[in-house]
Protein backbone atom coordinates (compact mmCIF):
# COMPACT_ATOMS: atom_id res chain seq x y z
CA UNK A 1 0.00 0.00 0.00
CA UNK A 2 1.23 3.40 -0.76
CA UNK A 3 1.99 6.21 1.99
CA UNK A 4 -0.53 8.76 0.22
CA UNK A 5 -3.35 5.54 -0.05
CA UNK A 6 -2.40 5.24 4.01
CA UNK A 7 -2.75 8.61 4.22
CA UNK A 8 -5.67 9.45 2.20
CA UNK A 9 -8.05 6.36 2.88
CA UNK A 10 -6.59 4.58 5.80
CA UNK A 11 -6.38 6.99 8.77
CA UNK A 12 -9.10 8.82 8.18
CA UNK A 13 -10.96 5.88 8.61
CA UNK A 14 -9.13 4.42 11.27
CA UNK A 15 -9.40 7.88 13.27
CA UNK A 16 -13.12 8.63 12.20
CA UNK A 17 -13.88 4.71 13.87
CA UNK A 18 -11.71 5.55 17.07
CA UNK A 19 -13.84 8.97 17.30
CA UNK A 20 -17.38 7.00 17.35
CA UNK A 21 -16.71 4.43 19.17
CA UNK A 22 -15.11 6.25 21.66
CA UNK A 23 -17.41 8.63 21.97
CA UNK A 24 -19.86 5.57 22.24
CA UNK A 25 -18.10 4.13 24.70
CA UNK A 26 -17.70 6.85 27.08
CA UNK A 27 -21.64 7.70 27.25
CA UNK A 28 -22.01 4.06 27.93
CA UNK A 29 -20.11 4.37 31.14
CA UNK A 30 -21.44 7.64 31.94
CA UNK A 31 -25.13 6.05 31.49
CA UNK A 32 -24.07 3.31 33.49
CA UNK A 33 -22.89 4.99 36.20
CA UNK A 34 -25.67 7.48 35.97
CA UNK A 35 -28.11 4.78 36.31
CA UNK A 36 -26.15 2.78 39.60
CA UNK A 37 -26.23 6.19 41.03
CA UNK A 38 -30.54 6.46 40.24
CA UNK A 39 -30.80 3.21 41.87
CA UNK A 40 -29.09 4.00 44.98
CA UNK A 41 -31.26 7.24 45.56
CA UNK A 42 -34.21 5.62 44.81
CA UNK A 43 -32.99 2.88 47.60
CA UNK A 44 -32.56 5.32 49.84
CA UNK A 45 -35.97 6.99 49.18
CA UNK A 46 -37.89 4.02 49.88
CA UNK A 47 -35.95 2.67 52.62
CA UNK A 48 -34.66 6.06 54.73
CA UNK A 49 -33.23 3.94 57.63
CA UNK A 50 -31.73 1.17 55.76
CA UNK A 51 -28.40 1.12 53.61
CA UNK A 52 -28.74 0.53 49.91
CA UNK A 53 -27.99 -3.00 49.68
CA UNK A 54 -30.36 -4.26 52.52
CA UNK A 55 -33.60 -5.23 52.21
CA UNK A 56 -35.04 -6.30 55.50
CA UNK A 57 -38.57 -5.93 55.35
CA UNK A 58 -40.18 -3.67 58.61
CA UNK A 59 -41.65 -5.46 60.86
CA UNK A 60 -45.45 -5.99 61.19
CA UNK A 61 -46.12 -5.06 64.25
CA UNK A 62 -44.14 -3.83 65.98
CA UNK A 63 -44.63 -3.55 69.93
CA UNK A 64 -46.15 -0.27 71.34
CA UNK A 65 -43.12 0.03 74.06
CA UNK A 66 -40.75 0.03 71.50
CA UNK A 67 -38.66 3.55 71.43
CA UNK A 68 -38.57 5.39 68.24
CA UNK A 69 -35.10 6.34 67.16
CA UNK A 70 -35.51 10.29 66.91
CA UNK A 71 -34.45 11.11 63.03
CA UNK A 72 -32.67 8.71 61.90
CA UNK A 73 -29.84 9.33 59.38
CA UNK A 74 -29.91 9.01 55.73
CA UNK A 75 -27.44 5.73 54.64
CA UNK A 76 -25.46 7.86 52.44
CA UNK A 77 -24.89 11.31 53.99
CA UNK A 78 -21.79 11.65 54.98
CA UNK A 79 -20.72 12.17 58.67
CA UNK A 80 -22.04 15.42 60.05
CA UNK A 81 -24.29 16.29 57.39
CA UNK A 82 -27.84 16.60 58.65
CA UNK A 83 -30.60 14.12 57.90
CA UNK A 84 -32.71 17.35 57.00
CA UNK A 85 -30.20 18.73 54.03
CA UNK A 86 -29.93 15.54 52.96
CA UNK A 87 -33.85 15.04 52.58
CA UNK A 88 -33.48 17.98 50.58
CA UNK A 89 -30.80 17.43 48.56
CA UNK A 90 -33.15 13.80 47.69
CA UNK A 91 -36.11 16.07 46.91
CA UNK A 92 -34.12 18.54 44.78
CA UNK A 93 -33.20 15.79 42.67
CA UNK A 94 -36.37 14.55 42.01
CA UNK A 95 -37.81 17.63 41.51
CA UNK A 96 -34.70 18.11 38.83
CA UNK A 97 -35.60 15.03 37.19
CA UNK A 98 -39.85 15.70 37.20
CA UNK A 99 -38.37 19.03 35.16
CA UNK A 100 -36.09 16.98 32.48
CA UNK A 101 -38.71 14.33 32.26
CA UNK A 102 -42.30 15.15 32.60
CA UNK A 103 -44.76 13.01 32.41
CA UNK A 104 -45.76 11.74 28.63
CA UNK A 105 -47.17 14.61 26.64
CA UNK A 106 -45.99 17.77 23.99
CA UNK A 107 -43.79 19.09 27.06
CA UNK A 108 -42.09 15.89 27.59
CA UNK A 109 -41.74 15.49 23.45
CA UNK A 110 -40.63 18.73 23.28
CA UNK A 111 -37.95 18.68 25.71
CA UNK A 112 -37.19 14.80 24.51
CA UNK A 113 -36.63 16.37 20.86
CA UNK A 114 -34.31 19.49 21.63
CA UNK A 115 -32.20 17.13 23.93
CA UNK A 116 -32.10 15.25 21.15
CA UNK A 117 -31.17 18.12 18.82
CA UNK A 118 -29.10 20.15 20.52
CA UNK A 119 -26.81 17.61 22.04
CA UNK A 120 -26.19 15.37 18.91
CA UNK A 121 -25.39 18.78 17.33
CA UNK A 122 -23.12 20.20 19.70
CA UNK A 123 -21.26 16.60 19.62
CA UNK A 124 -21.21 16.49 15.87
CA UNK A 125 -19.54 20.15 16.22
CA UNK A 126 -17.46 19.09 18.99
CA UNK A 127 -15.68 15.81 16.48
CA UNK A 128 -15.42 17.88 13.21
CA UNK A 129 -13.66 21.06 14.90
CA UNK A 130 -11.24 17.76 17.02
CA UNK A 131 -10.86 16.50 13.31
CA UNK A 132 -10.53 19.41 11.20
CA UNK A 133 -8.44 21.41 13.43
CA UNK A 134 -6.28 18.71 14.67
CA UNK A 135 -5.81 15.93 12.71
CA UNK A 136 -6.98 16.63 9.01
CA UNK A 137 -6.78 20.40 8.36
CA UNK A 138 -9.13 21.18 5.24
CA UNK A 139 -8.96 24.03 3.20
CA UNK A 140 -11.82 27.03 2.59
CA UNK A 141 -15.05 27.12 4.59
CA UNK A 142 -15.67 23.37 5.14
CA UNK A 143 -16.25 23.36 8.70
CA UNK A 144 -18.05 26.68 8.48
CA UNK A 145 -20.31 25.24 6.10
CA UNK A 146 -20.98 22.19 8.14
CA UNK A 147 -22.31 24.15 11.20
CA UNK A 148 -24.49 26.39 9.33
CA UNK A 149 -25.45 23.06 6.55
CA UNK A 150 -26.54 21.11 9.83
CA UNK A 151 -28.08 23.69 11.28
CA UNK A 152 -30.39 24.69 8.60
CA UNK A 153 -31.02 20.53 8.14
CA UNK A 154 -32.24 20.57 11.78
CA UNK A 155 -34.37 23.73 10.49
CA UNK A 156 -35.92 21.74 7.88
CA UNK A 157 -36.49 18.72 9.68
CA UNK A 158 -38.20 19.70 12.99
CA UNK A 159 -41.16 21.37 11.69
CA UNK A 160 -42.11 18.38 9.17
CA UNK A 161 -41.29 15.91 11.92
CA UNK A 162 -43.29 17.87 14.37
CA UNK A 163 -45.99 17.70 11.81
CA UNK A 164 -45.52 13.63 11.50
CA UNK A 165 -45.60 13.11 15.25
CA UNK A 166 -49.36 15.08 15.20
CA UNK A 167 -50.55 13.14 12.47
CA UNK A 168 -49.90 10.40 13.80
CA UNK A 169 -50.38 10.55 17.77
CA UNK A 170 -53.61 12.44 17.17
CA UNK A 171 -54.72 11.85 13.88
CA UNK A 172 -54.39 7.53 14.22
CA UNK A 173 -51.77 8.07 10.57
CA UNK A 174 -49.75 4.78 10.22
CA UNK A 175 -46.72 5.77 8.50
CA UNK B 1 -13.29 14.31 -10.36
CA UNK B 2 -10.49 13.01 -8.38
CA UNK B 3 -9.66 9.15 -9.07
CA UNK B 4 -8.31 7.08 -6.11
CA UNK B 5 -6.92 3.79 -6.29
CA UNK B 6 -9.26 0.93 -6.53
CA UNK B 7 -8.25 -0.58 -3.39
CA UNK B 8 -9.92 2.24 -1.31
CA UNK B 9 -13.29 1.75 -2.81
CA UNK B 10 -12.99 -1.89 -2.58
CA UNK B 11 -12.60 -1.83 1.34
CA UNK B 12 -15.44 0.51 1.89
CA UNK B 13 -17.80 -1.79 -0.26
CA UNK B 14 -15.96 -5.08 2.00
CA UNK B 15 -16.92 -2.78 4.82
CA UNK B 16 -20.72 -2.20 4.07
CA UNK B 17 -20.91 -5.74 2.35
CA UNK B 18 -20.07 -7.08 5.97
CA UNK B 19 -22.40 -4.32 7.48
CA UNK B 20 -25.37 -6.08 5.29
CA UNK B 21 -24.09 -9.85 5.63
CA UNK B 22 -24.09 -9.48 9.32
CA UNK B 23 -27.66 -8.11 9.36
CA UNK B 24 -28.94 -10.74 7.24
CA UNK B 25 -27.58 -13.19 9.37
CA UNK B 26 -29.49 -11.54 12.64
CA UNK B 27 -32.62 -11.60 10.64
CA UNK B 28 -32.98 -14.88 9.92
CA UNK B 29 -32.74 -15.75 13.99
CA UNK B 30 -30.62 -19.42 12.96
CA UNK B 31 -27.42 -18.00 14.63
CA UNK B 32 -28.31 -17.63 17.79
CA UNK B 33 -28.90 -14.29 19.75
CA UNK B 34 -27.44 -12.03 17.35
CA UNK B 35 -29.31 -8.66 17.54
CA UNK B 36 -30.20 -7.08 14.40
CA UNK B 37 -29.22 -3.33 13.27
CA UNK B 38 -32.69 -2.12 14.68
CA UNK B 39 -32.43 -3.99 17.98
CA UNK B 40 -29.27 -2.60 17.99
CA UNK B 41 -30.40 1.08 17.35
CA UNK B 42 -32.69 0.37 20.16
CA UNK B 43 -29.99 0.04 22.75
CA UNK B 44 -28.25 2.67 21.63
CA UNK B 45 -30.96 5.00 21.72
CA UNK B 46 -31.59 4.02 25.24
CA UNK B 47 -29.18 6.51 26.13
CA UNK B 48 -29.08 9.92 25.90
CA UNK B 49 -25.15 10.41 24.77
CA UNK B 50 -26.35 7.11 22.63
CA UNK B 51 -29.33 9.25 20.64
CA UNK B 52 -26.94 12.37 20.25
CA UNK B 53 -24.01 9.64 18.57
CA UNK B 54 -26.93 8.74 16.39
CA UNK B 55 -28.11 12.23 15.66
CA UNK B 56 -24.77 13.38 15.08
CA UNK B 57 -24.70 10.29 12.32
CA UNK B 58 -27.48 11.20 10.81
CA UNK B 59 -26.60 14.99 10.51
CA UNK B 60 -23.56 14.30 9.15
CA UNK B 61 -24.65 11.55 6.45
CA UNK B 62 -27.66 13.91 6.07
CA UNK B 63 -25.60 17.49 5.59
CA UNK B 64 -23.57 15.48 2.59
CA UNK B 65 -26.02 14.36 1.01
CA UNK B 66 -28.97 16.60 0.76
CA UNK B 67 -27.66 20.27 2.31
CA UNK B 68 -23.71 20.28 0.81
CA UNK B 69 -23.81 21.72 -2.72
CA UNK B 70 -27.43 22.33 -3.07
CA UNK B 71 -28.41 25.51 -4.43
CA UNK B 72 -32.36 27.48 -4.64
CA UNK B 73 -34.69 25.15 -7.45
CA UNK B 74 -34.00 25.96 -10.61
CA UNK B 75 -30.97 28.21 -9.93
CA UNK B 76 -29.32 28.42 -13.10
Amino acid sequence: MSSALIRQDLVPMVVGYVLIMGALAIGLRLARRSARAEAAGAAAVTNPGQPAGQTNPAPVSAPLATPVPAAPTAPNAPAGVPPAREAGRVTARARLRAIAAPEPGWRRFVIHYLGTAVGGYLLLMVVIIGYYFGISPVAGNFVQSAFSGCALLIGLATPVFIALSWLVERKGWRI
Amino acid sequence: MTRHPLIGYFVWALLFGALFAWEGLALTYKFGDVPTLSATFRAIMRYPFGRWALFALWLWFGWHIFVRGWHFLLRA
